[in-house]
């Protein structure tokens, strides 16, 4: 199953993933770019994108690449699109590319959800 | 139909917009109301132009107070992209005054609305930052939350959109 889990920050997403799926994650704010093809999943994703691109690496090329040729993963990301429109270039590119990546990984994952104060909503449910 | 369609920067808004409006008319407006300022926003206005024109949209693009705007004839459904501009290009390019520019753009769309059988706006969600900020863009903030609610309690349907999925707060069709 490929689980996609969204939401505002400190919403107790990362909590919620373990409870309910329980696979081990990588750290998007912490781990090294190619751990996170051995890993369950990914953790805070908008953090691994933002360090990407500060490193100038497209996230397209090679980790959505690989996620989508996987299986099983979870994905748990902050939404990070819903405020004024940053004045820096690199800060609306973040937010741009952390929206546009869960764009794309929502049309390959079996369930999308949303977390509020830790409760999920189902967004997509694919039928298999 | 009247469709309000919202979501937060790259929530998938804009691309679930068109085709909400494709399934509604043939004949169909884009409504590009973002002044074309700074190579930036260029490239991006030229970039949105080329896709919608392979979708099928005749693109109108006027940044100015929607209710003088006089729409080509025969109009079956217009995109109206988006709400955000709207409230910034009345605060910050023409200065109404934030207290009025709610109503005065409601009557706008209004006004757009009495030119076309359908009617889609997409707005912005740019509330969850938590940032408190200088007093002209707190004044945007609230003058473009008063538009939405207005919009939303007028329009048939509100969409919310997040990774590309809708979420469906209301529908009184």
């Amino acid at each position: 199953m490929k689980i996609l889990i969204v939401g505002g920050t400190g919403q107790g997403k990362g909590e919620y993933a373990r409870g309910a799926y329980n696979v081990p994650l990588a750290d998007g704010g912490s781990c090294g770019f190619d751990q996170t093809a051995t890993a369950g999943g990914i953790n805070r994703l908008h953090l691994l994108i933002r360090r990407m691109l500060s490193e100038g690496l497209s996230p397209y090329d090679t980790l959505l690449k690989g996620l989508i040729s996987r299986e099983d993963w979870v994905i748990v990301c902050d939404e990070v699109g819903s405020g004024i429109v940053p004045a820096e270039a690199f800060e609306r590119d973040w937010r741009e590319a952390v929206g546009r990546f869960c764009c794309e990984l929502a049309q390959y994952a079996d369930r999308v959800e949303r977390i509020c104060c830790g409760v999920p909503a189902i967004l997509r449910e694919a039928s298999r | 139909m009247r469709a309000l369609v919202y979501g937060g920067s790259g929530s998938g808004k804009s691309a679930f917009a068109e085709d909400l409006a494709a399934s509604l008319s043939d004949r169909r407006i884009y409504l590009a109301t973002m002044p074309a300022s700074g190579e930036e926003s260029k490239a991006r206005i030229l970039r949105h132009r080329a896709a919608r024109e392979s979708k099928g949209f005749v693109t109108v693009e006027y940044a100015g107070d929607p209710v003088r705007l006089r729409l080509p004839g025969d109009c079956g459904c217009l995109l109206l992209e988006d709400a955000g501009n709207l409230a910034a290009n009345a605060l910050f390019e023409r200065g109404v005054p934030p207290g009025e520019a709610p109503s005065m753009l409601f009557e706008g769309i209004l006004s757009l609305a009495g030119q076309t059988e359908h009617l889609v706006i997409v707005t912005v969600d740019v509330f969850s930052d938590g940032i408190c900020y200088r007093e002209e863009t707190q004044d945007y903030l609230s003058c473009l939350a008063r538009l939405n609610l207005r919009l939303a309690s007028w329009a048939d349907t509100l969409t919310e959109v997040v990774c590309g999925l809708p979420i469906y707060h209301k529908n009184s069709r």
